[in-house]
């Protein structure tokens, strides 16, 4: 994941800052519990598309 | 189109319609080329710099190129909402970039381009992060308009530009009484009025915004090919309302027989109403508009904050 685009990145939804998690090649957002695809290195930022996280 | 309207059509259906046009786009998107084009001319007679361009409905890449030629320093975001237009459009431009080691002066090696999957309504960038916002003949799809220009001014930066175009009410006119003469259902989208547009850009409190209007006139040589082409762009219709068992024949003959009476010596005519538009995003800090009320409040700075204090011990 490139750190420029990264930088810029923000959930669609809340526009807080995302992480990314490596070993699933997705973008988190904590706050709404959202896990984004990044599918052929392109960021799937739609709310449509993203995997809901479990909360703990 | 107001703001009050029912949305007439998903972000979903044009999203499943885009990413089944990929693949014949590019033939058959001759307006949508022509107004990218006139559109990228523009940016000639605007004196700008930007770092970070991002590019909404960019499609299979057109206005992209034209942005990473005409400022070969900006990183530029180039998002759409169908990622099979992008996979077109990375292709395209990685093919542009092995020429560029042969061909000087065109792409630069280092030249940074990226692509997100993305609603124009639902931007997933930070606050203030775009030097310029481009968008050719995409926001037709977008019925709340105050909402996306906020959203747009959300991710300009203070004295960031938008430049775009998008279809206005006598786009496909033709087609649109053909079928209301044989159909009570909508078969063609709804196009917005340019001063619905200006509305919009008055609420969210732009400066100097600027649009005008140009009429494309195509003429076809068979009602069917207007169809056919409409399709291999994504641009058929994307109403909810439409009929489900679609058109049987002899209603697709008598929409037909209705479009008769537009043709002329050079063929059947498809108008598009095109608007371009742009403005630029205050160099101020953004007030919270009305449909934000909930979280109204107004930002001064901390300076402005003590200059204030300071008169009024002074007085
Ligand atoms: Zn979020």
């Amino acid at each position: 994941m490139d750190k420029k685009l990264l930088d810029i990145l923000a959930c669609p939804v809340c526009k807080g800052e995302l992480n990314y998690d490596k070993e699933n090649n997705e973008l988190i957002c904590d706050k709404d519990k959202l896990a984004f695809p990044i599918r052929d290195d392109i960021p799937v930022m739609l709310e449509s598309e993203a995997r809901t996280l479990e909360t703990k | 189109m107001t703001e009050a309207s029912p949305q007439p059509f998903t972000k979903q259906q044009v999203r499943d319609s885009f990413n089944k046009a990929a693949e014949t786009y590019d033939t058959f998107a001759i307006v949508q080329r022509e107004v990218c084009k006139r559109l990228l001319e523009r940016l000639d007679y605007i004196k700008v710099a930007p770092q970070m361009i991002l590019d909404i409905g960019a499609g299979t890449g057109q206005g992209t190129q034209g942005l990473a030629l005409q400022y070969p320093d900006a990183h530029i975001i180039s998002m759409d909402i169908a990622e099979n237009m992008l996979l077109k459009n990375r292709d395209k431009i990685q093919t542009q970039s092995t020429l560029a080691k042969k061909v000087k002066n065109f792409f630069k090696e280092k030249q940074m381009v990226q692509f997100v999957c993305a609603d124009a309504e639902q931007l997933p960038f930070a606050d203030a992060s775009m030097d310029m916002i481009f968008s050719s003949l995409t926001i037709q799809w977008c019925p709340d308009l105050t909402k996306l220009f906020n959203e747009f001014r959300r991710v300009l930066k203070p004295g960031g530009l938008l430049m775009f175009t998008t279809l206005g009410t006598q786009t496909l006119h033709e087609l649109r009484a053909s079928w209301a003469e044989v159909s009570d259902k909508i078969h063609v989208n709804h196009f917005a009025d340019m001063h619905d547009i200006g509305d919009a850009l008055y609420n969210v409190q732009v400066e100097n915004p600027v649009m005008d209007n140009e009429t494309i006139v195509l003429n076809y040589q068979s009602i069917k090919q207007i169809l056919i082409e409409l399709k291999a762009v994504g641009a058929h219709n994307q109403n909810v309302g439409r009929e489900k068992a679609l058109t049987g024949k002899s209603r697709l003959q008598a929409m037909y027989k209705a479009y008769e009476k537009f043709r002329t010596e050079e063929g059947y005519p498809v108008t598009y109403d095109v608007l371009y538009g742009h403005a630029w995003n205050p160099k101020t800090p953004m007030q919270k508009t009305q449909s934000d009320s909930q979280q109204q409040h107004t930002s001064i700075s901390l300076a402005q904050l003590k200059s204030t204090l300071g008169s009024r011990e002074r007085s």
